[in-house]
């Protein structure tokens, strides 16, 4: 039972992870390589998530585009310059007044620190969906570490702080940054990304209802 | 942002669960570390540094908590601000944080150019970036042309500019480098300039002014000395009165005693009646001008004087310009054409005669930016010569200056190919017969030998650039921008875009991508100055000069670096790589005046720059007569060094004009021009004439009125439009706030999440206008579609607009619609004509120079 539950975890710790390699600079030499996108949908179905075909068509797309088009339609959503369309910081979209580094991008750090990790370069405020969904990834792997040492203090922990985390930061913005790729993306890559985070995001909110207090 | 490890997209092994999720390859952005408090913030701290969003240049200091700036104040130790900011300042939080910002270098893939044409720009690293200006600049140095490339910039640094402005062209080899002063306030120096022999903003003693006249400008909301005039203003009520010239109710108009709603453009006019009634009623500062021999006031309106029969004692030629400009110049007469009456131009006369060595005439480009604005700004400035207020308490200063230092000489770097170059001719057209652009009066050039060679000094023309691309497309391959949006914030926006579209390799470095950005290709982030920049800022106010720094109290956000130190740093070992050293070995001949180190990295050269641009006010070797610093660090900690307090009549008898009097016939113009004249074959009136002035003969000489130009028939076009700046206004750079639109009501008759023109209601009658309508300004230039504001504060036939708003590509707050390049609000500069105050350069903005027809759109 403590395996199954493990190993799902591992593939749920991996399918963030990936989620995450999505929001990068693409680079599509390596993310063909590494079968990105198809090594995504076989971790959605085996933890039996809904959101295996957006991710095929991610990988058709992915396929189908150069690495130029990749790049203008990534900078078009997520840099800009002028007007980025999918803003991929969480306190543009939880904070009234559209904000880097906002109250909402402190707390998020105040979690990393109670979790034990820090971002390797501080370019980037801490609430970039990547860095969010990855860090989704590595609770995940606290978690299974706790439940494959037996600590059961550890994985109690760790699984509070997970579902928290999920229920007032990450959840309460990444489907507006999955409709806004949806609603703007030029390349099925991008709007099929947009669908899989809404789908995920989704499926893990029923997932931790029940695991989150109701306040923060 | 990069994957950085391969890992990290490869799936974890089903077997060893806990190694295979605890693998450290998994992580990229993150990486584990001892587990943190929870909760509770690390205690912040109040950091110096200097806010740029307006020509204050306050010393200001932010809160910074856990890595992030919370709050803005004046610097505590300011002598200039009193420790205040003013409301702009508080948007540095915004801007900072503007989530807009460019955090990338980024490079164009679609090589078509115009509004609401996709860039479709992608992100590079800042060394592709380089390495591709660096060649395209080396392809210039190759062929020869090194002129051919061209540098403007628009804010900068006033001390680390020297190492961008100062020495790229220089060292490159280009007289093509273009400062945006000629589109800021340039004109007004006109005034002080040749009268006094002072081509600088002055500094006004307000803690002891009696009476404020304030001209042009609107002092609580812009102009260079904000928070100190918040500060001193309401006191000045205790002790006299503010009267207000300005054709719109500004904020300053609304709390002045007297509002004098001129009609736009005949400042000159009002000026010379008010000067014709100090005279005739004796009221002019007998201890600056001096005095008839026999004490009798011979100024009777019409009469012409001897002038033998007054003894002048700072001043020069009171009695030729009373004989040749003033003794008709009646307020009946200036009645007719500024539209105020006749009392009140008397009362404001004799109120400012009452106060007389401390009436102070605070002038604005509001005067003198306009076509023929020199001799507004002369006529205005005189005021202050007439009443004898020119350092005395409660009057006008020069400026105060901090003790900066130099970076060393750079003239060893230049070579044979650039020196060449440098003498191709500028693309702005300074110094043509019809574009003497002489501001800064005479320059004397010495040889070896000790010979003398006269000559004018010749300003920058910023705004013509555009049209000397557009008249030789070929001129520029390379063009390099800083801090600039000129395709927004010149007047004639229109050309600009016409003429970055022909240029072929575009490079902009500036912290959020703009109209001028959308005709780049190669997109740099700027660090935000105030927040990540670390340089020297000196400026005055409240009779002190200061030395403030301006350093990174946060790091900076994305991939942003400071353009004149960091960046040219990186380009210069760019191109010492492929093969031109010169800037890269001047910059590497720098010393830290501490350590005597040389710079090994672009940061270790950024604060080098700023140690050798300060030392004196903290090395201990000199002794400074201000604040006393312990030395570089004590300095950074309090972020500022205060100049000792201005000494009242310090410069009477050595005014640096020709006379070294105050020149109410001005010697020092005067020769000038005849030097200019001389240089092109020509007289003095032809000059005159072909750069459309009125005045022929010895009026030209001193300080008189020129009739308004106005672009577009009084019947076609029937309104007069002005345009004025917003408190919230940080240059043009607040726009992208949503704190500048929900607090825009601030400025008086404006709306938030508006950008109104307001009209006289008797003109909205006349029109058939009421509130919120929607209506389409047009003049000979362009056209905007605005909403209509129905507001007392301007007179009949004048409309009014505030400058800022109105752009088509910009963030998500300042651009309507990026994408269908559709602006929120109306950029006034669509409808402003390209024209000049052709004796100094300057842009003309103000004065009512543009007509405007009003449609129901």
């Amino acid at each position: 039972m403590t395996t199954d539950l493990a190993k799902i975890a591992l593939r749920r710790s991996d399918a963030y992870r990936l989620l995450a390699a999505c929001f990068y600079e693409p680079d599509r030499e390596m993310f063909s390589e590494e079968n990105l996108c198809l090594n995504l949908a076989e971790l959605m179905t085996e933890i039996s998530l809904p959101v295996a075909e957006a991710c095929r068509r991610m990988d058709a797309s992915l396929k189908e585009n150069s690495q130029e088009a990749l790049l203008v339609d990534y900078a078009a959503l997520f840099l800009g310059p002028f007007k980025a369309q999918a803003q991929p910081y969480g306190s543009v979209y939880l904070e009234q007044e559209r904000r880097l580094m906002g109250d909402s991008t402190m707390d998020v750090q105040k979690v990393y620190a109670e979790a034990g990790v820090k971002q390797e370069t501080d370019d980037t405020p801490p609430d970039h969906i990547a860095i969010e969904l990855e860090f989704m990834s590595f609770l995940e792997g606290r978690i299974i570490q706790a439940i494959s040492e037996g600590n059961q203090a550890d994985q109690a922990d760790y699984t509070a702080i997970q579902a928290r985390f999920f229920k007032h930061l990450l959840a309460s913005w990444a489907p507006a940054l999955g409709k806004a790729l949806v609603d703007y993306a030029d390349l099925e890559f991008y709007r099929s990304l947009g669908q899989c985070l809404i789908d995920f995001i989704a499926a893990e909110q029923q997932r931790l209802a029940t695991k989150a207090p109701a306040n923060p | 942002m990069k994957i950085k490890r391969r890992d990290f997209l490869k799936l974890s092994a089903a077997t060893g669960l806990a190694a295979a999720a605890f693998k450290g390859s998994t992580l990229n952005a993150l990486a584990a570390a001892p587990r943190g408090a929870i909760g509770g913030e690390k205690p912040g701290k109040w950091m110096p540094s200097t806010c740029q969003g307006c020509t204050a240049w306050c010393p200001v200091e932010f809160f910074v908590q856990d890595g992030r700036i919370t709050k803005v104040r004046g610097n505590q130790l300011s002598k200039a601000n009193s420790g205040y900011v003013c409301p702009r300042g508080h948007l540095m939080l915004q801007q900072a944080y503007d989530p807009d910002r460019v955090l990338s270098p980024m490079k164009r893939t679609n090589p078509a150019k115009g509004r609401g044409i996709d860039p479709k720009f992608v992100p590079i690293t800042w060394d592709e970036a380089l390495d591709t200006i660096a060649d395209k600049m080396m392809e210039l140095r190759k062929a020869g042309e090194p002129e051919k490339l061209t540098y403007m910039r628009g804010r900068y640094s006033p001390t680390s500019e020297a190492l961008l402005y100062g020495t790229l062209p220089k060292i490159f080899g280009t007289p093509n480098y273009f400062s945006h002063s000629a589109i800021c306030a340039e004109a007004e120096k006109m005034g002080s300039g040749y009268t006094q022999g002072y081509f600088g903003y002055r500094d006004y003693d307000m803690a002891k002014t009696t009476c404020l006249v304030i001209w042009g400008c609107d002092p609580l909301s812009s102009n260079r000395q904000v928070p100190n005039t918040i500060n001193k203003f309401g006191d000045i009520f205790d002790r006299g009165s503010v009267i207000v010239v300005d054709p719109r109710l500004s904020a300053s108009g609304a709390k002045a005693n007297q509002w004098v709603p001129i009609k736009p453009g005949e400042d000159g006019a009002l000026a010379a009646a008010l000067a014709h009634v100090l005279l005739t009623e004796g009221m002019w500062g007998k201890e600056f001008v001096g005095d008839f021999k026999d004490g009798k006031n011979l100024f009777k309106t019409g009469a012409t004087i001897d002038e033998a029969a007054f003894a002048e004692k700072e001043t020069h030629g009171v009695i030729k310009w009373w004989n040749l400009e003033l003794k008709d110049k009646t307020p009946a007469w200036a009645a007719k054409v500024t539209l105020i009456p006749e009392k009140e131009i008397v009362a404001m006369a004799r109120a400012m005669g009452k106060a007389g060595t401390s009436c102070a005439v605070y002038m604005g480009p509001g005067v003198a930016m306009t076509p023929r604005g020199t001799y507004a700004a002369m006529a205005v400035y005189a005021l202050n010569g007439l009443l004898g207020s020119i350092e005395t308490e409660g009057g006008v200063m020069q400026g105060s200056s901090a003790p900066t230092t130099k970076f060393p000489d750079n003239s060893n770097f230049v070579d044979e190919i650039a020196k060449k170059g440098s003498k191709a001719k500028k693309l702005d057209g300074r110094g043509a017969k019809d574009m003497p652009a002489i501001l800064g009066g005479i320059d004397v050039k010495k040889d070896k030998d000790g010979k003398e060679t006269k000559s004018a000094k010749i300003n920058v023309v910023t705004n013509n650039v555009a049209n000397g691309l557009l008249k030789d497309p070929g001129a520029c391959k390379v063009f390099l921008s800083t801090w600039s949006n000129f395709a927004f914030s010149c007047t004639g926006a229109q050309r600009w875009e016409q003429a970055m579209a022909k240029v072929p390799f575009f490079a902009h470095l500036v912290t959020n991508a703009s109209e001028m950005s959308q005709f780049a290709d190669i997109v740099l982030p700027a660090t935000f100055a105030p927040t990540e920049k670390l340089s020297i800022i000196t400026n005055m106010a409240n009779l002190h000069g200061h030395m403030s720094i301006q350093q990174p109290v946060v790091k900076p956000l994305g991939q942003a670096k400071p353009e004149e130190t960091e960046m040219m740093w990186l380009l210069a070992e760019k191109l010492k790589a492929k093969g031109f050293a010169n800037l890269f070995d001047y910059y590497a001949s720098f010393e830290d005046p501490e350590t005597k180190k040389k710079p090994a990295s672009a940061g270790e050269f950024a604060e080098i720059a700023a140690k050798i641009s300060s030392q004196k006010a903290w090395n201990g070797k000199e002794k400074m007569k201000g604040d006393q610093l312990s030395g570089w660090e004590d300095f950074k900690a309090k972020g500022i060094y205060n100049s000792e307090t201005y000494a009242y009549k310090k410069n009477w008898g050595k005014f640096k004009t020709e006379t070294k009097k105050f020149e109410f016939y001005s010697e020092t113009l005067k020769q000038t021009l005849g030097l200019f004249a001389e240089k092109h074959k020509t007289t003095v009136d032809d000059i005159l004439k072909s750069s459309g002035y009125e005045a022929q003969g010895e009026l030209v000489f001193m300080p008189h009125y020129e009739s308004p130009k106005r672009h577009g028939s009084e019947q076609e076009y029937p309104f007069t439009f002005i345009d004025y700046k917003s408190r919230l206004n940080r240059e043009g750079r607040s726009q992208n706030t949503v704190w500048y639109h929900e607090f825009k009501k601030v400025d008086a008759g404006d709306d938030s999440w508006e950008d109104v023109v307001k009209i006289n209601p008797a003109d909205g009658k006349k029109l058939g206008l009421k509130n919120g309508d929607m209506v389409k300004l047009s003049s000979t230039t362009g056209s905007i579609t605005v909403k209509a504001k129905l507001w007392e504060g301007v007179r009949p036939g004048t409309i009014a607009k505030c400058y800022g708003q109105g752009h088509w590509a910009y963030g998500r707050v300042a651009a309507k619609d990026y994408a269908k390049a559709i602006p929120r609000g109306g950029n006034n500069n669509e409808l402003l004509v390209d024209d000049y105050d052709r004796l100094s350069g300057a842009t003309a903005r103000n004065g009512g120079f543009t007509g405007v027809k009003i449609q129901k759109a």
